[in-house]
C-alpha cells in the first residue's frame, strides 16, 4: 500500500489510501480513510482503517496467496504504516 | 524462449511515434525501458510486428518543478526518479517507495511511464500516483489529455488511456496481456500535484 496523509493539530485532514497487489488495479481505500479522518492519528488510528477496509477491497484470490490472506496481509500493513505515520507526526510536531 | 521477429524504429521525434502508432495500430509496441515487455515479446505472450523505440527521445525524459507541479517524464528511469532531489523533496512517497521496486538493474532501465502505462496490479509505482492524486498528461495524434490518477486505471493491465484514442484498440490484447503501449503517450509526464506548501501541516507518507 501507498498512504498519504495531511495531518494538522495531530487530526487527519485528508489524504488517500492506496492498496495494490490485492484487487486488478491500484485500488483507494474510501471507507479505511473516513474511519481515521477527523480523528487523532495515534495507536488506535490503525486498527480503525484496518477494520474498515474489508469495505473497500475484494483482493483476488491466486495460487500465490487466497483473498483471504491478501485482505489480512494488506490489514496489517495499514496498522504497521499507520503507527509510523503517527510516530513521523508525532516527531514532526 | 526467444522473442518472434519483429521490425524495429528508432523514433525520431515524438510525433513520428504519433504516427507510427497512427500507421501500425495493433500491431505496434513501444519500447521504452523494455524491462516488462521484453520477457512477455521472449515468452511469446504478445507478438507485435513493430517496436517502436523511444529511448533516444530526450524530450520524454526529465524530471522538473512546473508551475507548483512535479512533471517526471515518461522516460525518466525508476533509478534517476530514485535519485532526484525534486522528487525527495515534494513527492518523498515516491522516494521512499523506490527501494521496493523489483532490483537495482531493473530500475536502471526501467521507466517511470512504462509502469504507468502498463499498470500492472501488484506495481509499485501506479499505486504511489494514486495516493499522491497524479495526473496523467497522455498524448495521441488526436491530441493531449489528462487523466487523474483516480480514473485512469481500470482493470489488469487496463487504462482509460485507450479508448478514446486513435491509436488504440481494446479489441483483443493477446492474452489479456498489455504492454508499454502507452508509454511514449505520457510525454509531458505524471504526478502533477499542488505545490506542497502548507507550513502549518505536517504530514506524513509510508509505503511498503
Amino acid at each position: 500500500m501507498a498512504f498519504n496523509l495531511e495531518v494538522a493539530g495531530g487530526v487527519v485532514k485528508s489524504g488517500r489510501l492506496a492498496y495494490f497487489a490485492s484487487e486488478d488495479k491500484p485500488t483507494l481505500a474510501r471507507k479505511a480513510l473516513a474511519a481515521v479522518w477527523g480523528t487523532p492519528l495515534d495507536g488506535r488510528s490503525g486498527e480503525a482503517a484496518a477494520a474498515a477496509l474489508a469495505e473497500d477491497l475484494r483482493p483476488m484470490s491466486s495460487p500465490q496467496a487466497s483473498a483471504k490472506m491478501r485482505l489480512h496481509l494488506q490489514r496489517v500493513l495499514t496498522r504497521r504504516a499507520l503507527e509510523i505515520a503517527a510516530k513521523r507526526v508525532g516527531a514532526a510536531t | 524462449m526467444k522473442a518472434p521477429r519483429f521490425s524495429y524504429v528508432r523514433a525520431q521525434s515524438v510525433e513520428h511515434v504519433l504516427e507510427l502508432l497512427e500507421a501500425h495500430g495493433e500491431e505496434a509496441r513501444i519500447l521504452a525501458g523494455g524491462q516488462s515487455l521484453m520477457p512477455t515479446l521472449n515468452m511469446r505472450l504478445s507478438q507485435p510486428k513493430l517496436l517502436i523505440d523511444i529511448n533516444r527521445l530526450g524530450a520524454l525524459g526529465g524530471i522538473s518543478l512546473e508551475g507548483g507541479a512535479v512533471r517526471i517524464g515518461a522516460l525518466a528511469r525508476h533509478a534517476e526518479v530514485a535519485m532526484s532531489p525534486v522528487v525527495a523533496e515534494h513527492l518523498p512517497l515516491i522516494a521512499e517507495a523506490m527501494p521496493h521496486l523489483a532490483h537495482v538493474a531493473v530500475r536502471n532501465r526501467g521507466t517511470f511511464g512504462g509502469s504507468i502505462a502498463l499498470a500492472d496490479p501488484a506495481a509499485e509505482m501506479p499505486a504511489c500516483a494514486l495516493a499522491l492524486g497524479a495526473t496523467f498528461v497522455l498524448e495521441s495524434t488526436k491530441g493531449r489529455r489528462e487523466i487523474p490518477s483516480a480514473r485512469y486505471f481500470k482493470g489488469l493491465y487496463e487504462t482509460s488511456a485507450g479508448p478514446t484514442s486513435c491509436w488504440w484498440r481494446r479489441a483483443s490484447p493477446p492474452r489479456g496481456l498489455v504492454t508499454c503501449r502507452c508509454s511514449w503517450s505520457l510525454r509531458a509526464g505524471t504526478a502533477i500535484l499542488p505545490s506542497p506548501a502548507w507550513p502549518s501541516i505536517s504530514r506524513s507518507r509510508a509505503a511498503w
